[in-house]
């Protein structure tokens, strides 16, 4: 190993970190107080469904057609997963339920992307 | 060199690359991120721009891709545009850095062509997903990257000096094959001959 290859792997682990710190400030911290939060479906990034997410306890399944086949949504009071998808490596099912402001599921071979939009969650963390 | 030679060479690596690229994808993934690979494709790649330069690699790289994705029948599907992105951008920097950054060694080199891969991997996917939310993606990826690029870079080390060794290729790095403790040395001077 030579003194360059030593800086670029601190470079890019310091990059690592920031992503990190960017992801952690943008999702983990927004806690559950959040109010008014809503669930965004999009396919090929144009919205094809909004869903309101209450404390209710409300179930629902919600199918949509995705790029390469149907895909549920799963709504469960105030978090949705993905359920069922056509897509081969099931990321997207394995990453399971997001509530909270700015937390999404990406299913890539499907396109389809569901992402917690609005709350009051930064204002929660800042006080 | 002669052209046949060269032909059959260049030949090999495509076939090789293509070889590698179907199989990673049967394996599972074993590591704990999804979408992770340890990038035994590339290593061809990268051996293609290190032997005959960019336009070379740049077109082992896509033929890989293409043949790889035909053979998994997802060619022009996402993931066959995520795997174009990524090979292109890795293979662009990999022979911007082996031309103009003799500092780094071959190891570094592959590191910074595994990082490279996913971003440029990301880069399509928020793309094509018309969404930014997939840049979080990075926090997980790049410390990968990091881990693949280290064994590809030492896979390399060790493939370019049999390759070396048995006279199939010969490698002239600023009159030196290789430095004493094993590790390649690659300058922007490489001069290369079968």
């Amino acid at each position: 190993m030579r003194k360059a290859d030593n800086c670029l792997i601190v470079g890019v682990l310091l990059a690592a970190a920031l992503s990190a710190m960017i992801y952690y400030r943008v999702t983990l911290l927004r806690t559950d107080t959040a109010v008014d939060t809503r669930a965004v479906i999009k396919i090929r990034g144009r919205i094809v469904r909004t869903i309101d997410l209450l404390k209710d306890g409300k179930h629902a399944v919600y199918q949509v057609q995705g790029s390469i086949g149907r895909a549920l949504v799963e709504l469960d009071g105030n978090r949705v997963r993905m359920r069922e998808a056509p897509c081969p490596d099931r990321t997207c099912i394995l990453q399971g339920w997001i509530e909270r402001p700015g937390e999404s599921v990406v299913c890539l071979p499907n396109l389809v992307e569901i992402r917690i939009e609005g709350g009051s969650g930064l204002d929660a963390v800042t006080r | 060199m002669s052209d046949t030679r060269k032909m059959v060479f260049f030949s090999l690596l495509v076939a090789l690359g293509t070889t590698l690229h179907v199989m990673e994808g049967m394996i599972p993934n074993p590591f704990p991120i999804p979408g992770v690979k340890l990038g035994l494709a590339n290593v061809v790649t990268f051996v293609a721009v290190y032997l005959y330069g960019l336009r070379s690699g740049l077109a082992v790289g896509v033929l890989r891709v293409i043949l790889g994705s035909l053979v998994g029948g997802v060619f022009l599907s996402p993931a066959f545009l995520l795997s174009l992105s990524g090979s292109v951008v890795s293979t662009l920097i990999m022979a911007f850095l082996l031309r103009f950054a003799p500092c780094f060694s071959i190891r570094g080199v592959s590191v910074a062509g595994a990082v490279s891969h996913n971003a440029g991997q990301l880069l399509t996917a928020a793309l094509i997903m018309r969404s930014c939310s997939i840049f979080y993606y990075l926090a997980f990826l790049l410390p990968a990257a990091l881990v693949t690029g280290m064994i590809t870079g030492h896979l390399l080390d060790m493939v370019l000096g049999r390759l070396e060794r048995s006279g199939v290729v010969q490698i002239y790095a600023g009159g030196k094959g290789g430095s004493d403790n094993g590790e390649y040395v690659c300058r922007g001077n490489i001069r290369r001959a079968l």
